[in-house]
């Protein structure tokens, strides 16, 4: 049954969820993408209502040109020999009673269509919460009308009388009997439907609005429909122009439906003139044309099936199998071969079959012609047109980026033209030799299954059983009950201007936060980490403008020292020291290099980022891992055999067009934001002698993102523009603008922060280690909002890119949460950190003390510059060219404390 | 599981439902008919392909065939006679040629015929492929000959349909058919006209075996069941009858005395036969036809071998006939019968018994029935005298035709 279920309507499922991925990403918004699905899988199903319609009527007209016969034959006779004459009669008629299973096959394959739709509209979890105009949750029914204390639904009745309203042009002129029947069903799925969720409603109503369409413009005579065809691909058209604004997925999305749509219209106005013009002027196209048959498509197709549902991914598999293994019961995964072989099978052999068969003769031929050509290029992607994007994962990540020269995606797009015209030759000549080297292909394809499908079989044996040990972090955070700790928590880009504004909108985030001080008025020395995060760690040594001086080490020395002065000072101290996830250790984007801390090997060092996003997603979204592995691994076939072009745009940073849980958070989103929703459960605390020091780096403030007030809850259910939100906030005299997508995305994602971080707070008071901990929250920089109005720099960025978070709690810190005015900047954090705890620290790399009296003597000298890629900005200096200096004292937010200073003269401070 | 379904969808969904339970229905009945007419045993099977088989559902057939059998014997063609009639003459029939073979009666006999290996069969049987008598596959060519000399729009629906070629005697024959085929779409059946072969041999008997010196003699031969004469008439007729003076002789149909009884007995207990009275049952009903000179009968092809091959008139009794059943009920043509039936003689009614003496003499007497039967006779009967001959030259050349081989042996 699960077979059946994978070959016939798995692959509907993988389609619709393909495009539905696509179009929400597109839109951002699932309704939209509904009505996409709707359309698209009307589309697809029109050919086969078409074909079953005609088989209909066909047979009605039958029924109706012999019911007189029928009749007279049923009053005349009697017994056995009524059922011999009427018999003979359909006989004679040319009708068979039995040839009805033949008719309905066209329309019981359209059921499948709609069964998948369904199942996955209905599985839907990103419906749950998503609003629609006045239509408060998409996965609850509507209750549009309230009368008293009943609750109506419209939408259903808004579908009904759709659907009656099409009844009433489909049936026109029709038998009484008939118009009953469409009544009756009307009637039956208002009742059927009238409770279900209202997106899946939405989805019947689309589909509605469709057939309404469709039965008009099947009314209509050819030469109007042919109005209509135009008149709905120009309307294509001009929705295109409006995907093309909305960014990369919007954007392919758009360039298909353009060239369909031209291709279409061509096709349409002048599709025949230039196919015959092109036979009488290409004598090489008029030889044997022959009846395309299927035989031919047979092998094409299971030369695609084989390619893509057991060759690539059994070559994935046994490339590495152990990776893949289940260690904990150590099964080999079968099934990242059989799912795809099952599902590619049901979707080539059987889907394209029925695709096929819905064809004019003519369609067949060009089927078979393109099917071919796709089999050939396939091949050519995976074997010649391949590259290496570096080690691949088990989440079939790749270590680089799949990035291809111009020149050869050119070339590439020229040879799969070149086989399309080859194929179609070759087709037009000697239609034999396409089936036959189809034959050959599928044959060869076979053999070279066979290797990776013995490796895989025979992997267990080999295997040993040296499984690494399943990495637990649960309880990296050690703190100490009885000893004093310190935590330094960064979190990239926290803006700090948010933070009243959110404590006054979320208040009881000040019970959480007791005892902490927030620092408004503080400035950090750059806009982006690599200049930001150095003084963070490293305290005033590491502001750019004093990294420039000490021009004997690189940029990477002096930001590796900075990440590790605290750690080693409070090593050294005798303190239990842990990191996680040290921005650009190493200088090294992306994943940090914890190997700098070699040197100190009792320092414990993590990256967690990305550790937890699995679970995450695998609890918010009841999606396995284990299905989306399966369906991951029939994305990368489509993926290795695809055109160089779209090949990013398949692997889509490695998420292969996945899912309903990424769907509107970007997956760097996941990563760190469940990573902090994971502080409580990597929180220990315990009894021994010793003191902690933390020095964690979380970037979920840098990820903006929309989400719901008041909640701010990560839940795969909040729609963009879903819920009205305030344009602009006030506070003291100023006022937070929120009317831009941007500025609400952050600010949204910084309270989400506090929220998160708040439940840790509140774990730390329960296992009673809160009191003895000195909590530091801060961030390298701020980010250009433009939200408070007239505090821009002349000429420069706004303050708010330079207005970190920054909030402290000390030891037995027991007042309210309160705000201090006085003039910080990051590179405090240090010496707020060591304070009382060293006396007299001294930089282990510099020799130097350990604190904040360059502040206290003159102001801070900032930078503008956007040279943020520590990839490129990786010199002895600072490259700032192009970019301001800024000297800034006392209290950030007065603009005459800003003052442009030249670069010389940065030099020589 | 809750289903999307549009107006069109939906209620070809409906049609789909409908068609499923009446194509369950059909099939069962299928499957119900088939066992219900499938006989117990094996059907046998023919080994070898014969060339050329005759079949007769009853021996009352023989009288058709057994002209057409002479002359292919002449011509030394080998066939096959197929009966299921135990006691049909074929089986001890004379010619050389001819090896008869009873099949069985019933559901059995046919069996043995749809299993049939033959390249051509002749028959006279109606409803091939519509009753239990269904098409062989390995028959090539199933060509029927008809058993009266008049309209084939009599048969029951569809009787011919299936059969590729007709024997025929008449041209408004082949005009009927042919508007058949063309409301119901068919392809044209091969159709020739050859006379009628049986008729042939009435007249070739009555060269050798003239009437008898006789006085006026009126034959009444009904047919069976429902309006029919007696059952219609009864005992009046026969008293009307015996008042003309004439010698009367009834002649029941022989399923009468089967099946009808409860109407007969009083009857015959009434009229016992007498001199003036006759009650004929012969199995063989030329010596009564040859010293008759009138009938009297309803609808039954008796009355064209009566008055077209002993050329006497005939009295035929006015019945309604429905034709509902029948092919003629496509045609809006009037059946030929209608209109060549008062050519023959005059129509009986209730209302013009009583003068039944005058209408008899009419009919004796007066010269334009003897025109008018010639006119019926050149409309229905073409060929007289070459029936057979025109059907062995049809067999053979169909052979010749379908296999690119003669019938005759001797040639080879």
């Amino acid at each position: 049954m699960s077979i059946l279920y994978n070959i016939i309507i798995q692959p509907l499922i993988f389609l619709y969820d393909l495009l539905f991925t696509l179009l929400s990403r597109a839109f951002k918004n699932p309704v939209t993408a509904i009505l996409g699905l709707s359309l698209v899988v009307n589309f697809i199903a029109l050919p086969l209502y078409k074909k079953a319609d005609d088989l209909q009527k066909e047979e009605q007209n039958k029924k109706k040109s012999m019911s007189s016969w029928v009749k007279h034959i049923n009053q005349n006779f009697h017994g056995d020999e009524k059922f011999m004459i009427l018999q003979a009669y359909y006989k004679i008629a040319g009708y068979n009673p039995l040839n009805f299973i033949q008719e309905a096959v066209p329309l019981l394959l359209q059921i499948p269509l709609f069964i998948a739709a369904y199942r996955f509209i209905s599985s839907l979890s990103v419906l749950d919460g998503a609003s629609f105009g006045p239509i408060a949750n998409l996965i609850e029914p509507d209750h549009l009308l309230v009368i008293g204390s009943v609750n109506i639904n419209v939408l259903p009745i808004l579908m009904t009388a759709i659907n009656l309203a099409s009844s009433y042009v489909y049936t026109k002129g029709s038998t009484i009997q008939l118009k009953v029947q469409t009544v009756v069903t009307a009637l039956i799925f208002l009742v059927l439907l009238y409770n279900s969720p209202s997106g899946l409603v939405i989805y019947w109503t689309f589909n509605q609005i469709f057939s309404f369409g469709k039965n008009i413009v099947l009314k209509l005579s050819g030469k109007h429909r042919k109005y209509v065809h135009i008149a709905i691909a120009v309307f294509l058209l001009f929705i295109t122009e409006n995907l093309i604004i909305r960014g990369r997925v919007a954007l392919v999305l758009a360039e298909l439906i353009i060239i369909g749509t031209i291709v279409y219209i061509i096709s349409q106005a002048v599709g025949d003139k230039i196919t015959d013009a092109i036979k009488k002027h290409v004598p090489i196209l008029k030889g044997n044309e022959q009846e395309g048959s299927y035989s031919t498509v047979f092998f094409i197709e299971a030369g695609l099936a084989l390619l893509l549902g057991v060759f690539i991914p059994s070559n994935v598999l046994s490339s590495s199998v152990v990776d893949f293994m289940d260690h904990a019961t150590e099964n080999i995964p079968y099934e990242l071969v059989t799912y795809p072989a099952t599902v590619y099978a049901g979707l080539i052999l059987l889907w394209l079959t029925v695709v096929y068969f819905s064809n004019s003769k003519r369609g067949r031929k060009n089927f078979t012609i393109v099917l071919m050509s796709v089999l050939v290029f396939s091949l050519l992607n995976q074997f010649v047109f391949s590259k290496s994007f570096g080690s691949l994962y088990t989440d079939l990540k790749f270590d680089g980026s799949v990035e291809f020269p111009a020149l050869l995606v050119v070339i590439n797009i020229l040879v799969g033209l070149a086989v399309l015209a080859i194929c179609t030759l070759v087709y037009y000549r000697k239609p034999k030799l396409i089936r036959n080297f189809a034959a050959i292909l599928c044959i060869a394809l076979a053999c070279l299954c066979v290797p990776n499908l013995y490796t895989i079989k025979n992997e267990k044996s080999e295997y040993m059983g040296d499984a690494t040990d399943v990495v637990s972090y649960d309880g990296i955070f050690r703190l100490s009950r009885t000893e004093k700790n310190v935590v330094v928590v960064m979190l990239d880009r926290a803006i700090g201007g948010f933070v009243p504004y959110i404590f006054e909108e979320k208040p009881e985030l000040k019970d959480s936060y007791e005892g902490f001080v927030f620092f408004p008025n503080t400035l950090s020395f750059g806009t982006h980490t690599n200049f930001g995060a150095p003084g963070l760690f490293g305290g005033y040594e590491y502001t750019p403008a004093e990294m420039n001086k000490r021009t004997n080490l690189s940029l990477a020395e002096k930001h590796d020292e900075a990440l590790k002065l605290m750690p080693v000072l409070f090593l050294e101290n005798g303190y239990d020291v842990a990191i996680c996830d040290p921005p650009y250790a190493g200088y090294r984007e992306g994943i940090p290099d914890l190997n700098i801390y070699d040197d100190y090997p009792d320092i414990r060092t993590y990256n967690l980022e990305g550790e937890f996003s699995e679970q995450f997603n695998y609890e918010l979204t009841g999606n396995d891992f284990s299905f989306k592995q399966k369906r991951n691994f029939m994305v990368y076939s489509l993926f290795r055999v695809s055109p160089m072009f779209l090949r990013s745009f398949v692997y889509d940073g490695g998420n292969y067009i996945y899912n309903a849980a990424y769907r509107y958070y970007t997956p760097e989103l996941i990563d760190s934001y469940s990573t902090l929703a994971s502080f409580v459960d990597l929180t220990a605390a315990d009894d021994e002698s010793k003191g902690s020091f933390l020095l964690l780096q979380n970037s979920t403030p840098h990820n903006p993102t929309v989400l719901d007030p008041p909640d701010y809850e990560l839940n795969f259910r909040n729609q963009e523009n879903a819920k009205d939100h305030a344009n602009s906030l006030e506070m003291d005299g100023y006022s937070l603008d929120l009317s831009m997508h941007s500025q609400w995305a952050h600010y949204c994602i910084n309270a989400a922060t506090y929220k998160e971080l708040a439940k840790w707070l509140d774990y730390l008071k329960e296992e009673g280690v809160y009191d003895n901990t000195r909590i530091i929250l801060v961030a390298d920089h701020g980010y250009y909002l433009n939200q408070y109005k007239g505090l821009n720099t002349p000429g420069g960025p706004d303050i708010e890119s330079f207005n970190p978070l920054l909030m402290v709690k000390d030891f037995n810190a027991h007042e309210e949460w309160s705000i201090d005015k006085s003039f910080m900047t990051n590179a405090d954090v240090p010496f707020l950190a060591l304070e009382g705890i060293i006396d007299n620290p001294v930089n282990p790399f510099t020799g130097n003390l350990v604190n904040i009296d360059m502040k206290k003597q003159q102001s801070m000298l900032v930078t503008d510059s956007d040279n943020y890629s520590v990839e490129y900005n990786n010199g002895k200096q600072f490259d700032t060219t192009g970019a301001n200096w800024w000297a800034v004292k006392d209290n950030i937010y007065d603009l005459d404390n800003w003052k442009k200073i030249d670069r010389k003269e940065v030099e020589n401070r | 599981m809750k289903l999307y379904i549009d107006p069109g969808t939906g209620s070809m969904l409906f049609s789909v439902a409908i068609g499923l339970v009446s194509v369950i229905w059909f099939g069962a009945r299928k499957l119900y008919m088939k066992m219900k007419y499938r006989t117990a045993g094996k059907a046998k099977t023919d080994v070898a392909i014969t060339p050329l088989v005759i079949f007769s559902d009853n021996k009352r057939y023989w009288k058709n065939f057994d002209p057409v059998i002479r002359e292919l014997n002449k011509r030394g063609i080998d066939m096959v006679y197929l009966t299921q009639s135990p006691d049909d003459p074929a089986l001890s029939s004379p010619y050389p040629h001819l090896r008869g073979e009873f099949i069985g009666e019933g559901n059995k006999g046919f069996a043995r015929m749809n299993f049939l290996k033959a390249t051509i069969v002749l028959a006279t049987t109606p409803g091939l492929d519509v009753y239990q008598w269904k098409r062989s596959k390995e028959v090539k060519w199933y060509v029927h000959m008809q058993h009266g000399a008049n309209e084939m729009t009599t048969y029951r629906m569809f009787g011919i349909d299936f059969y590729d070629g007709l024997l025929v005697s008449g041209q408004y024959q082949i005009d009927d058919t042919r508007a058949l085929e063309k409301l119901r779409n068919e392809e044209p059946k091969d159709m020739v006209l050859v006379g009628i072969p049986y008729m042939d041999d009435i007249v070739n008997r009555l060269k050798e075996h003239p009437s008898p010196a006789h006085e006026t003699t009126v034959l009444v031969a009904p047919s069976w069941g429902e309006s029919t004469i007696l059952r219609k008439f009864g005992s009046r007729i026969i008293e009307v009858l015996l008042a003309t003076g004439y010698h009367i002789i009834i002649r029941p149909h022989p399923q009468s005395y089967i099946t009808e009884m409860d109407m007969l007995q009083p009857i015959l207990d009434a009229f016992p036969a007498s001199d003036q009275l006759e009650w004929n049952t012969d199995l063989d009903n030329f010596e009564v036809m040859n010293r008759s000179d009138i009938l009297i009968s309803d609808f039954s092809g008796t009355i064209y071998e009566f008055s077209l091959a002993f050329d006497k008139p005939v009295i035929c009794m006015d019945t309604k006939f429905d034709d509902s059943p029948y092919d003629a009920w496509w045609l809006d043509t009037p059946r030929w019968s209608t209109t060549a039936i008062p050519r023959l003689g005059q129509i009986l009614t209730e209302e013009n018994m009583e003068n039944l003496k005058s209408m008899i003499d009419e009919c004796l007497h007066d010269e334009k029935y003897r025109e008018l039967r010639c006119e019926v006779s050149a409309e229905t009967w073409v060929y007289p005298g070459e029936g057979a001959v025109r059907v062995a030259d049809y067999l053979e050349d169909k052979y010749n035709e379908l296999t690119g081989e003669t019938l005759r042996k001797d040639k080879n």
